[in-house]
């Protein structure tokens, strides 16, 4: 009895060492750069950390916004507004933020994302993620819970989300007074129209997200 | 003691894993005529007079409007704006990627 305790103890002692090493060996290799993606083991072991740190009770709640095309809808303008900056139009994280992130910001549209309960969904909106760049959105308020809550109706709709539906979020997204001007400018350049004196460069610098 | 040697692995296997896709860089937006098509590239003159390559891969999306297009669609002569990234290929020559192509709209029909 005393020898199987004894061995847990040296092998509990063991993986702390084990980690301390790696951990350490991997800032020395590595430093703190988010320029590289994690490895897949290291995902894995996110997520599943990740998922267990979500309460049961979390995990089991049901979505009390009644599914409906207006839900998504709200869901998708409020989705356009505050998400798409980091996790674009079209849910793929394919923006300069998203792409830049440690971890990534995920494909939505794919089963690491999808099989989520709505419960869990809706916790990590609500929460965020530590050491990741998902903020907590939960402010507490009703308001707030229930935008959340449609988010969560808009994220499964993500998968089936339409080009047109991609165009009308464009029209939503946050943009600088020169990312307005510029892009009046391409639509006239492609109605026939000439760039007039002063524009910016034909091929300009943008921090703009994709879809 | 299995599960402890198990954990082990994993934690050095995380420490070894190797990591992906390397850092995309920011994107470019440029505005000019398609001056000709090489396969999978386009050679677009920018309404400063400046010619640039740029590959259009199976992951561009293209768009007239709102409708999406195929690249095969895209013909000389006409006014795109290009939203791209640079990256360099394997001998280390900066590559222009389009992610984004969009195209005139037809003309409205009543």
């Amino acid at each position: 009895m005393l020898r199987a305790a004894f061995r847990i103890v040296i092998g509990l002692l063991a993986m702390v060492g084990a980690i301390a090493v790696v951990v350490g060996a991997s800032f020395a290799a590595r430093g703190i750069s988010a320029k590289n993606a994690p490895g897949r083991t290291e995902t894995v072991l996110a997520r599943r950390l990740r998922s267990a740190a979500i309460p049961r009770a979390a995990r089991e709640q049901r979505n009390p916004v009644a599914p409906s095309a207006d839900a998504i809808k709200e869901g998708m303008e409020h989705f356009a507004d505050h998400c798409a900056i980091c996790h674009a139009n079209d849910g793929s994280g394919d923006t300069e933020m998203g792409r830049g992130m440690y971890p990534r910001a995920p494909d939505m549209r794919q089963a690491a994302t999808q099989n989520l309960t709505d419960g869990q969904l809706f916790y990590i909106i609500e929460n965020g993620v530590r050491l990741t760049g998902m903020p907590a959105w939960g402010g507490g308020s009703e308001h707030d819970t229930t935008d959340n809550w449609r988010l969560v109706h808009f994220i499964r709709h993500l998968p089936k989300l339409t080009d047109a539906e991609i165009e009308a979020m464009k029209k939503l997204n946050p943009k600088s007074p020169e990312e307005n001007e510029q892009n009046e400018k391409e639509r006239q350049f492609l109605e026939g129209g000439t760039p007039r004196n002063g524009a910016p460069a034909p091929r300009q610098h943008t921090h703009g997200g994709k879809g | 003691m299995k599960r402890v040697s198990g954990v082990l692995v994993l934690v050095i296997a995380f420490a070894i894993a190797p990591s992906v896709l390397a850092h995309e860089g920011h994107l470019h937006r440029l505005m000019g005529t398609v001056a000709a098509i090489h396969g999978e590239r386009l050679q677009v003159k920018a309404t400063t007079g400046e010619t640039s390559e740029v590959v259009v891969n199976d992951k561009t999306k293209i768009l007239r409007g709102v409708a999406a297009q195929k690249a095969s669609e895209i013909k000389p002569g006409e006014r795109v704006v290009i939203v791209m990234t640079e990256s360099k290929d394997r001998a280390g020559n900066l590559v222009l990627i389009a992610k984004e192509i969009r195209l005139a709209s037809p003309p409205a029909t009543h």
